[in-house]
């Protein structure tokens, strides 16, 4: 404060600059941590993992992969598979977009990937020729 | 009162509280702060979703051991996982088996352990690696030989 002990808009200023920096904060922290985000990142990496696993199998193969396990809050959330990486979207993926839910896997020359993105319930994933992810099984399944 | 008056002081020098050192300082602070937290949420992440250090390397060694490398049936077009075929351990057949090495790199070695000068190294991509794994293996030659063999593998991130 001055001599006249006014209140300055510095002092404002610094006020509102330190809420806002505080909601920031909040906002940072609850959206990395949140247990939407936690599922998203946990399925991006797991199905990665997954298609990395399935690239050093021989001949073809197919895996479910239940609604169990991708549900918990992942409602209209998406996947996208493309070239070298898959990612989960908590809503319809804009053209352009990068997803926080990204994580990346070693392809092979010899076995296409074909790019997809669907909606998140049971997925399917298929490798023969190319690698595919769908909602509904392409091979029929055998017990 | 006037921006002028509020903010500076009869010589036109800034008054107490207001200067350009008050927000640089802040601001720095705050830059710190947003690094921080980013770096700290982001290392709680990666630890939820971590999995054991050796699982990848096992997942990529595999690869190479049950289809890039392994040898397969003429006839009946059967893969042999485990046995490698010495005439497809070649520096062109592994890059097609990891074809993209941006994210990762690997370091690949076969030694055959039935002769005395046994080191073959292969890299594919950057090819530096902190933590090799060693796996057993069969090596088949053209000539139909089978000897006992190791393949060496190791992957890093850059």
């Amino acid at each position: 404060m001055n001599k006249r002990a006014e209140w300055t808009l510095l002092q404002t200023g610094t006020i509102l600059g330190g809420i806002m920096v505080a909601f920031l904060i909040i906002f940072i922290v609850l959206r990395v941590t949140s247990q939407t985000s936690a599922e998203a990142s946990f399925l991006a990496k797991d199905t990665s993992l997954l298609v990395d696993s399935m690239l050093g199998v021989p001949g073809e193969i197919q895996i479910g992969y239940p609604h169990e396990f991708t549900i918990g809050r992942l409602t209209n959330a998406y996947l996208v598979l493309n070239k070298s990486s898959l990612s989960v979207y908590l809503s319809e993926p804009k053209p352009n977009s990068t997803s926080m839910h990204k994580y990346y896997f070693v392809p092979r020359e010899d076995v296409k990937i074909i790019d997809e993105q669907i909606i998140i319930s049971t997925l399917y994933f298929v490798k023969d020729q190319n690698l595919s992810v769908s909602n509904t099984p392409l091979k029929k399944e055998v017990k | 009162m006037s921006f002028k008056k509020r903010f500076l002081n009869k010589k036109g020098q800034t008054e107490e509280g207001f200067n350009a050192g008050f927000f640089l300082i802040a601001g720095f602070i705050f830059i710190v702060m947003v690094f921080v937290l980013l770096l700290v949420t982001g290392q709680y992440k990666e630890g939820f979703l971590a999995v054991d250090k050796d699982v990848p390397t096992h997942v990529y060694a595999y690869r190479s051991i049950n289809t890039c490398l392994a040898y397969q049936d003429e006839i009946t077009g059967r893969y042999y996982p485990g046995l490698i075929d010495y005439t497809k351990y070649r520096q062109e057949v592994l890059e097609t088996c990891y074809s993209d090495t941006s994210a990762r790199s690997f370091n690949i070695q076969l030694k055959d352990l039935d002769k005395p000068r046994h080191y073959d190294r292969i890299l594919v991509g950057f090819g530096g690696s902190m933590n090799i794994k060693s796996y057993p293996v069969l090596i088949r030659y053209k000539n139909g030989d089978i000897n006992n063999g190791e393949l060496l593998f190791g992957i890093s991130r850059y």
